[in-house]
């Protein structure tokens, strides 16, 4: 009997006690992982939603008619818009990880440097989104119509894109303080820079979360 | 997932699926095959006719590239499993209900408008 509870004691499962089954992860990228997988549920109910009613609709606007203007372009260029503000999150969340890279060697500047070019992607795609919004509703569409069909098409857009652009105005502000943070020199005298990969987090789900908004809206 | 043996892929798999630690295989990499699904998003909304096939080409491409964002930009990939797995198999509940009601949307558009 003492032999079985040994055995069981070696097991060298993360999951076997005494120490935490997630390694040496900080709390904070634990809580923001775990805060990331509840909105993810968020915005995955709203798609849920979305998708339900958009199969259920015989007249759904066809996105390449809606979407087909382009500033200073004008009509006839579907999609031309909407491939340019993926590129632009894309990209900043490329800057984003190389702030996250220049935190992990101690490197001020670095990381002040990339999340200063990532909050300037985050303003251009919101710039971007208040054009397009703009443009949307000049044109007629509403929470309770629009020109192209099915009502609710207005409804679904505004909030789902709303709810995104949310994200990424509340990521901006986050991302500005964090890099008044890093110009004071906060994250040197605790000598770690765990606050910037958590913001990261948040940042790169934005993206991610964009890349379904893309996908359900745009191109389907 | 913390593997301290490093050892070298060769040819396509070490470009597909990186596993080093240098800024190459954790941002350069996954950039270029995330601007590369990109670019052909656009090119089968361009030139493919609406078909169902074409839905899933686009829900595949989608799903290719959170991987990507998810492995390499928010480093799962570099993660214990254990972690990995508490938020990632919630997601999977999560894309059953997703199957399940767009399939029964379009079983009520049936109903409602025949066809």
């Amino acid at each position: 009997m003492a032999a079985v509870t040994t055995d069981i004691q070696n097991v060298s499962s993360p999951w076997s006690g005494g120490r935490s089954p997630f390694g040496n992860v900080s709390w904070g990228k634990l809580m923001m992982w775990v805060f990331l997988l509840s909105d993810a549920f968020t915005f995955g109910s709203f798609l849920v939603a979305y998708g339900f009613i958009r199969f259920k609709a015989p007249d759904w606007p066809d996105p390449e008619v809606v979407f087909s203007e382009a500033p200073f372009l004008g009509h006839g260029y579907p999609l031309v818009f909407v491939g340019l503000m993926t590129f632009i999150l894309i990209v900043s969340s490329v800057t984003m990880v190389l702030a996250v890279e220049a935190g992990h060697h101690r490197d001020r500047k670095g990381a002040a440097l990339y999340l200063f070019y990532t909050i300037l992607g985050g303003v251009a795609f919101l710039s971007c989104q208040a054009w397009e919004w703009t443009h949307l509703i000049m044109g007629g569409t509403t929470l309770t119509g629009n020109p192209f069909g099915a009502p609710q098409f207005g409804q679904f857009f505004f909030l789902i894109t709303g709810f995104h652009g949310s994200h990424v105005a509340s990521g901006v502000i986050l991302n500005l303080i964090v890099l008044i943070q890093i110009l004071r020199g906060d994250f040197d005298r605790i000598n770690n820079y765990n606050r910037v990969e958590n913001i990261g987090l948040y940042w790169h789900f934005v993206d991610l979360v964009w890349v379904f908004v893309f996908t359900f809206f745009y191109l389907i | 997932m913390e593997t301290t043996t490093q050892h070298k892929e060769s040819g396509i798999l070490r470009f597909l699926l990186p596993s080093g630690h240098s800024v190459t295989d954790k941002v350069w990499i996954p950039f270029i095959i995330l601007f590369i699904i990109t670019v052909l998003e656009f090119v089968v909304a361009f030139t493919v006719p609406k078909s169902g096939a074409r839905v899933l080409i686009f829900v595949l491409m989608t799903l290719a590239k959170a991987f990507y964002i998810t492995a390499y930009f928010m480093h799962m990939k570099y993660e214990r499993m254990s972690m990995a797995l508490i938020i990632i198999s919630p997601i999977l509940l999560l894309m059953a209900l997703f199957v399940a009601l767009w399939y029964e949307g379009a079983k009520l558009f049936q109903l409602f408008f025949g066809g």
